[in-house]
């Protein structure tokens, strides 16, 4: 083998790399998109796993839908219906519309990929499902007019969607650290809110004002997204932050 | 997760490095090794080609330049293991899979190959198989490695990506033999080794000598 790299796979590295370098979810999406639009997407709907019942718009990384599409797909609820979202659960190898056996799904769905194909020509769609050691964990959802269906085309995508969703896993970590991060004073002063200990107690338990009291107990419960002392405290004890 | 110490978990089950200068002390736990690989290979993925006597899997690449990581227990059990060999010799990736290579070869000093990664049935979630998974990163340091290549299924590729490893693709996936698989470099550093330390909770080293005895030895 030479040192020549195809196409496609120079396209998904590069991709890779900058996923890498992305530091945020919307730059991910942003590389997701393109490299999807590349291959000439112009539907791509990225969707994670966050608990089954969760509805449609919570679970959404990355959308980029025409609007016509948009509004058909929310205003007739096709994701009730859609014959993608199941198996994107079910099969962690990547499909085509085309592997989808319409006596199979419910009339329902055949009836959404008919409005799909007919009403807005969309006349291939692809899914990317990645699976981790807990099984389903997201799925990239295209489709287009013009596509390029080939093997190499469909193994870069298959590629970028996994690196795509494991920097997301890796910064949705990291916005999660961040927001739970208390400080040493913060926990040492929701622990003594959690003891009982009114705020002038713990100003004279810590030798610190009562002021600096009220003003940490407040940037806690900012932090743990807590509207009363009673929950902060209660958000920290389940987060493990301070022993109860 | 919590993590337990060697001793908590009550039974020491250890990775042993077996080698051509160490494999006479441990003839038998390779043996067991060879068998499990049978189990695995032959048994469940229907790879003939290796079968040697019906209870033995071993191919070309089982020779005095091969090493061995076997996690095993006291009394001689093999839960798993997988194979290391040198990409300075010709070897798998580059006799037989070069085709899943887009570019350049890797073919290294500090490069080894991982293959014949197998696990016993009930221990393929188990604590052992996490420290095989550490044990790549660990000894890769231990030996001043780089990294590892290696052919696998590319829908493993977010499962190991979830325990914390680097894996680069060294070409796009593709299906030999109807099973899809791709080249990849699984690098190794000390933030890998800190990264899948943590994601399976084991904190002691996961090799039957310390490190600096082994250094000695």
């Amino acid at each position: 083998m030479g040192s020549f790299k195809g196409k496609h796979f120079q396209t998904a590295l590069s991709a890779i790399e900058s996923i890498a370098n992305a530091a945020s979810m919307s730059a991910v999406g942003d590389v997701v998109a393109a490299t999807a639009k590349s291959f000439g997407y112009n539907h791509i709907c990225f969707l994670a796993s966050t608990g089954v019942n969760q509805p449609f718009e919570d679970r959404v990384l990355l959308k980029v839908w025409p609007k016509p599409w948009a509004e058909q797909y929310s205003a007739s609820n096709f994701y009730a219906s859609d014959p993608v979202a199941p198996r994107i659960r079910r099969q962690p190898e990547l499909f085509t519309w085309s592997d989808i056996r319409l006596d199979e799904v419910s009339p329902i769905s055949r009836t959404i990929m008919e409005i799909a194909s007919v009403d807005y020509g969309l006349k291939f769609g692809l899914c990317a499902p990645v699976h981790g050691m807990n099984g389903y964990q997201a799925g990239l959802s295209l489709a287009g007019y013009e596509v390029e269906n080939t093997e190499d085309a469909h193994g870069a995508i298959e590629l970028v969607t996994m690196y795509a969703f494991n920097r997301f896993a890796t910064l949705r970590s990291h916005q999660r650290a961040k927001l739970i991060a208390l400080t040493l004073r913060e926990r040492e002063v929701v622990s003594w809110v959690a003891a009982g200990k009114t705020a002038w107690d713990t100003s004279v338990i810590l030798g610190i004002s009562e002021d600096t009291v009220n003003k940490t107990v407040t940037a806690a419960m900012h932090k743990l997204n807590a509207h009363t002392r009673a929950q902060a405290v209660a958000e920290a004890i389940t987060q493990g932050l301070i022993a109860f | 997760m919590r993590t337990l110490h060697a001793d908590e978990r009550g039974e020491l089950f250890m990775i042993e490095v077996i080698h051509s200068g160490n494999a006479g002390q441990f003839g038998d736990l390779l043996d067991k090794q060879f068998r499990l690989r049978h189990e695995v290979f032959v048994g469940e993925r229907g790879w003939t080609a290796f079968d040697v006597d019906g209870e033995h899997e071993k191919d070309q690449y089982d020779d005095d330049a091969a090493v061995y990581l076997v996690a095993a227990d006291d009394a001689g059990t093999v839960a798993g293991g997988f194979r290391l060999y040198p990409t300075v010799l010709p070897h798998m990736l580059s006799e037989n899979f070069a085709q899943l290579v887009d570019g350049a070869l890797i073919q290294r000093r500090d490069v080894f190959e991982l293959t014949r990664f197998a696990m016993r049935k009930s221990e393929r979630r188990s604590h052992h198989y996490f420290e095989l998974l550490l044990a790549i990163q660990e000894y890769g340091l231990m030996e001043g490695l780089s990294g590892f290549t290696s052919v696998i299924n590319p829908l493993r590729i977010p499962i190991l990506q979830g325990f914390g490893l680097e894996i680069e693709p060294l070409g796009l996936p593709a299906m030999i033999d109807g099973e899809a698989t791709i080249a990849v470099l699984f690098h190794v550093s000390e933030k890998c080794l800190a990264r899948v330390s943590k994601s399976v909770a084991i904190k002691d080293s996961v090799f039957a000598l310390p490190q600096t005895s082994r250094r000695i030895a």
